[in-house]
């Protein structure tokens, strides 16, 4: 009989306490992982290919305001501009839901090809698109979710336009960091509204990533001091500035995640604190025999290791099956998350967390253990 | 059961100021749960013998679970008197609570424990292992009787069974006429509640509970107000001469002093049988001296069935009568009478 | 229960150390979950808290929110003669037109913005919002100011107390740049703890001009009784020119909760998980326990007490465990409460102001979730205890 072996027998001895033990350690550590997971994706949105060749310009007073129809011709006349959209959101309800569970823009379906080359769908349907005004292409996740085909019809009520309107489906695309979204003509939406001259955003596709700060800076001066100033970003800056209205969450998820860590470190230490408490006897015994101080240490240390090690892992494997394999969060939250990727890194972190703690945990009793005299050991009947 | 009970108590040659105390006491015990309204009754009167008489009445109230003390109404008795400078030399019972003393006097006479063809084997996996063969044995009330062997020889089975802890897996085990076997699970733990008290070779006290609260356990299962339960609780305690000790928690006690506590408990429903299992096998000399002490004045004085285990011949000397056993029979095969 | 609940009591105390980390566990399970409904509870109440019953307010019907909303100018002047509207002493008609627009402004730590909400108002919207008070503020260099209301025309603004808090330049006396105009805070304003706490206000007429609007975003009017509140309500929604939706006030924003649900599934999601946790611990703890109580349970049993006694007293103990655990959580929550904080609204998009609140009823839920773990927990150990035969129970060590 190894060390090894005899460790690992004295885990199982209890059976049940060392199986509780595990599961506490790997619940904990699949909520970690989940925690973790989330705040990763709220704080830092999808890295894009092709975002380093977008800018996003907006009114500068906020994104809820609109800018002038005719900022575009101005944009276009920039060099190193490859193409600009415009995108304005419309913000409709589907059927009757309460909310909103997808984004529609209107856009310049001519140029969205180029805007969004990553994006993947067939010729045919870009020319639908294009062609008929009154039609839209959806995101493979939204048209999945609704089971939406080509040639369906749906409505829309605007939440933020007074207009209800009916889009034809012409193509489902893919391919891009959020296959969520509904686009459509905005020449139909001008045309509702009684050419009001308006849009949301410019989305404008720049030829090559050298050219992006000069490009921002081109589109910023272009209207400083009008009517209508604008800030132009990139993509990125974009997406990092809304995540970053969401702080407080960021500081309430991270105190919630050392909570959690908290919890793990209480349900290991606990259970070792009981493991050596019963077995101060045998511990004494063992030190009688000739193992010192250390020896006994050790076991201690490579038991409490062990178990939160394993429970870990569990708790982790159970992670990456839920949210690779399955996509659970994707199904429970109804798309709110469009991807949820345990990463190398989450998974390392979660990893050392449990370690350090199964460490510590082996720490108290492994000290009461080297200082406990033979004789108090032997006479101990808990 | 309402009943008027008289009890004559037999005064030595002059009526003594102690014999008016007894008196008393006997009026008070608690075990008789008499009414607040019981009027005592003196009168002195002359016998045939010329000896002056005592004569007490009482209303007893008796509750249904204590069958073990078995009054009748108008159930008379005449019960020898203890001339008070005999009981001061017993320091254990110095405060002898004289109601115990007749009551159980007036308990039925006869066999309380009547076994026929005990038998109980033990199924280990494939092995099964004879502890007890054809056990036949009949225990007289107000015996003290002993239970002797080598180890492995059941003598503990035997004490688990008679005190509807195990069952037989054949013949029957009889206590006071009801037959333990008959018995369910839960009517079997009332039983013992009611008429065995155990005392365990490891004292086996709750150790959080102080010495009161241990000795009060089998009361919380009765129906007696806290009143009535203190009283007993204090009765028998003063019966094994801790009453000092009663705030005190195990840890804080002596092993003969917790024995001593175990009996206390053993005691405080008024059971008709005590039960011992090796008593004395953790205490040192002077301590199991007491203990047994203890055991034998509650066999001669107060009348209870005390059926012991043990190992030790010192100890068995203090019993009435030993029965010893071997491999599971009875040794020569003796069925005592 | 024969088994006095004093020795549950007594055993928990006596075996402190292996109890206390569940109990501990426990206790961090029902203060995240105090504190994470507590965020939705207070932006729930801020919400409910918002407006006043004799105030009717008027949206574009369909608009799920005043910012997105719009009523034009030939829409307020037909309004605000309707006999149901109730008048000031000079005679004019008790209605404030809004314009609310969204801006966006760098946030006091200086690493982010935040969008927030003006509302532009008519010099009636001040009485008809009495929830609205005016208060001191602290200029720039932190000494005390008396604040004014603004003045129409000039560019000024009053804010939020709450709000100043946490933007830069909203000390009074600042200055602070939008569509590229200069805009000068005068004045800090308390919302009574409502959704107005999270806003900016100045003259409609003015940010109309500022922020280019054609049309106001919304109307809100007083009215002299109930009774005249409904029939103005069906006067508007019955009439086919206006795409307009009239209600009360108070319903409107009781109605704007959005936000607080997510952070109540949050809260559930959190408390359950922890939860499954926290049992294993419980039922280790009492699994030691019942281990070392062997003997005693035997001994219990040989008294006379039944199987089902000793069972609920082990559970009894667990729950024990779990009532201590959860008022040390509630005490651990306890400092959070009234707390101010914000974060992004999901109905304005804007920064959303309100406090942590921690009522009663939430720490009773977190009591029944603490006794629901420990009852759970504990329940496969007293079955446990229940069943030790008794002459194995007398034997163990």
């Amino acid at each position: 009989m190894t060390a090894a072996s005899f460790i690992i027998k004295n885990a199982f001895r209890n059976k049940r306490r060392a199986v509780l033990t595990v599961l506490g350690v790997s619940v904990s550590v699949f909520l970690l992982v989940t925690l973790l997971v989330a705040l990763r994706e709220v704080t830092i949105p999808p890295e894009d290919v092709g975002a380093s060749l977008r800018v996003v310009v907006r009114n500068k007073i906020s994104l809820g305001n609109l800018l002038p129809a005719r900022q575009r011709t101005i944009i276009e006349r920039i060099p190193g501009v490859v193409a600009v959209s415009p995108f304005t959101w419309f913000g409709g309800k589907f059927k009757n839901e309460e909310g909103m569970t997808f984004a529609q823009f209107a856009v310049d379906p001519a140029k969205i090809r180029v805007l969004f080359a990553e994006a993947k769908m067939s010729d045919a349907e870009y020319k639908a698109f294009e062609a008929d005004r009154t039609a839209c292409i959806i995101g493979k996740l939204t048209a999945e979710k609704y089971g939406l085909k080509i040639g369906d019809r749906l409505m829309l009520e605007s939440t933020v336009f007074p207009l209800t309107l009916e889009f034809k489906v012409a193509g489902i695309y893919e391919g891009t960091t959020d296959d969520r979204n509904m686009l459509f003509h905005h020449q139909y939406l001008e045309e509702a509204m009684g050419g009001f001259g308006l849009v949301g955003m410019w989305w404008v596709r720049v030829r090559l990533p050298e050219d992006m700060p000069r490009v921002v800076d081109a589109i910023n001066r272009a209207f400083a001091n009008t009517s209508a100033e604008v800030r132009a970003e990139t993509e990125r800056a974009f997406q990092l500035n809304i995540v970053s209205m969401w702080a407080n969450i960021k500081i309430l998820v991270g105190s919630i995640c050392s909570v959690v860590a908290f919890t793990l470190l209480l349900v290991t230490a606990s259970t070792m604190s009981m493991t050596i408490r019963e077995r101060f006897r045998e511990l004494a015994i063992l030190k009688a025999l000739g193992y010192r101080r250390h020896d006994l240490f050790a076991f201690i240390l490579a038991e409490s290791f062990g178990l939160a090690m394993a429970g870990a892992a569990l708790g982790i494997g159970a992670a990456w099956v839920a949210y690779m394999e399955c996509n659970a969060m994707q199904v429970l939250t109804g798309g709110v998350f469009v991807s949820f990727e345990v990463t190398p890194r989450i998974i390392a972190t979660a990893a050392s967390v449990a370690a350090v703690l199964g460490i510590v945990a082996a720490i108290a009793p492994g000290i009461a253990v080297a200082r406990a005299s033979v004789a108090e050991g032997l006479r101990t009947l808990d | 059961m309402d009943g008027l009970v008289e009890t004559q108590i037999l005064a030595g040659s002059n009526p003594t100021p102690d014999c008016c105390l007894a008196a008393f006491a006997v009026g008070t015990n608690p075990f008789c749960f008499p009414r607040p309204q019981t009027r005592l009754k003196f009168c002195l009167s002359k016998t045939l013998t010329q000896k002056p008489v005592f004569t007490c009445r009482w209303k007893l109230w008796l509750r249904q679970f204590t069958p073990g003390i078995g009054i009748h109404a108008a159930s008379l008795a005449r019960v020898k008197f203890v001339e008070p400078c005999r009981l001061s030399q017993c320091g254990v019972c110095n405060s002898v609570s004289f109601g115990i003393f007749i009551l159980s006097a007036m308990a039925s006479n006869g066999d309380i424990v009547v076994l026929d063809r005990l038998t109980k084997i033990y199924q280990q996996g494939e092995i099964s292992v004879v502890a007890l063969e054809d056990i036949s044995l009949v225990i007289r009330a107000g015996e003290f009787l002993t239970l002797m062997g080598p180890s492995g020889s059941g003598k503990s089975t035997l004490l688990h069974i008679i005190a509807g802890i195990d069952r037989p897996t054949s013949g029957r085990c009889c206590v006071q006429g009801i037959d333990l076997g008959q018995l369910t699970e839960s009517e079997l733990a009332d039983w013992r509640n009611r008429n065995v008290g155990f005392v365990f070779q490891t004292f086996n006290l709750i150790p959080v509970l102080t010495a009161f609260e241990n000795v009060e356990l089998p009361l919380l299962l009765t129906g007696l107000s806290r009143k009535q339960r203190r009283k007993r609780v204090e009765t028998a305690l003063e019966l094994v001469g801790l009453a000092d000790r009663a705030r005190h928690l195990p840890r804080q006690l002596s092993g003969g002093e917790e024995q001593r506590v175990a009996i206390a408990r053993a005691l405080v429903t008024d059971p008709a049988l005590v039960v011992a299992d090796e008593p004395t096998g953790n205490l040192d000399a002077h301590s199991a001296q007491q203990v047994l002490e203890v055991l034998r004045s509650l066999n001669r004085l107060a009348g209870k069935t005390v059926i012991m285990v043990t190992h030790d011949p010192k100890a068995a000397a203090y019993g009435t009568r030993t029965v010893h056993l071997e491999k599971g029979r009875l040794n020569n095969g003796r069925v005592a009478s | 229960m024969p088994l006095p609940i004093k020795y549950n009591l007594r055993n928990v105390f006596v075996r402190w150390r292996a109890t206390t980390a569940t109990v501990l566990c426990i206790a961090l399970v029902v203060a995240v979950y105090v504190l994470v409904q507590s965020l939705a509870v207070g932006l729930e109440k801020c919400s409910q808290n918002t407006g006043d019953p004799r105030n009717v307010l008027v949206v574009r019907k369909g608009a799920t929110a005043e910012s997105s909303s719009q009523v034009t100018r030939e829409q307020f002047r037909a309004l605000q003669y309707m006999p149901q509207i109730a008048r000031d002493e000079a005679g004019r008609p008790l209605v404030s037109a809004d314009v609310l627009v969204m801006i966006t402004l760098p946030r006091r730590d200086g690493k982010s913005e935040a969008n927030v909400l003006v509302r532009g108002v008519s010099p009636t919207g001040f009485k008809l919002r009495p929830q609205v008070k005016l208060v001191n503020g602290l200029d720039s260099r932190g000494s005390n100011v008396v604040s004014r209301w603004f003045v129409p025309g000039k560019r000024e603004v009053v804010v939020s107390r709450r709000l100043a808090a946490r933007f830069v330049n909203f000390n009074i006396g600042d200055v602070f740049q939008t569509g590229g105009h200069t805009l000068k805070v005068v004045g800090w304003f308390d919302g009574g703890n409502s959704a107005f706490d999270s806003e900016v206000w100045m003259d409609t007429e003015e940010a109309r001009a500022l922020f280019n609007r054609q049309h106001y975003s919304s109307l809100l009017m007083r009215v002299a009784n109930p009774d005249a509140a409904r029939a103005l309500i069906a006067r508007i929604e019955s009439d086919k020119r206006w795409p307009l939706r009239a209600e009360p006030e108070v319903e409107y924003y009781s109605a704007q909760t959005r936000t607080a649900l997510p952070i109540r599934i949050l809260g559930d999601f959190l408390a359950t998980a922890m939860s499954i946790g926290a049992i294993f611990a419980a039922m280790n703890t009492m699994y030691a326990a019942v281990g070392a109580r062997t003997r005693e349970i035997g001994t219990l049993r040989v008294l006379g007490y039944r199987r089902r006694t000793i069972l609920l007293s082990f559970i009894i103990e667990g729950a024990i465990l779990a009532v201590i655990g959860g008022i040390l959580g509630c005490l651990l929550a306890l400092p959070m409460h009234g707390y101010s904080t914000a974060t992004i609204g999901f109905e304005t998009f804007s920064e959303t102001v309100f406090q942590f609140r921690i009522t009663p009823q939430l720490a009773l839920e977190g009591m029944i979730f603490a006794v629901l773990v420990g009852v759970a927990g504990s329940f496969l150990p007293a079955m446990r205890a229940a069943r030790l035969p008794v002459l194995a129970a007398l034997r163990s060590v």
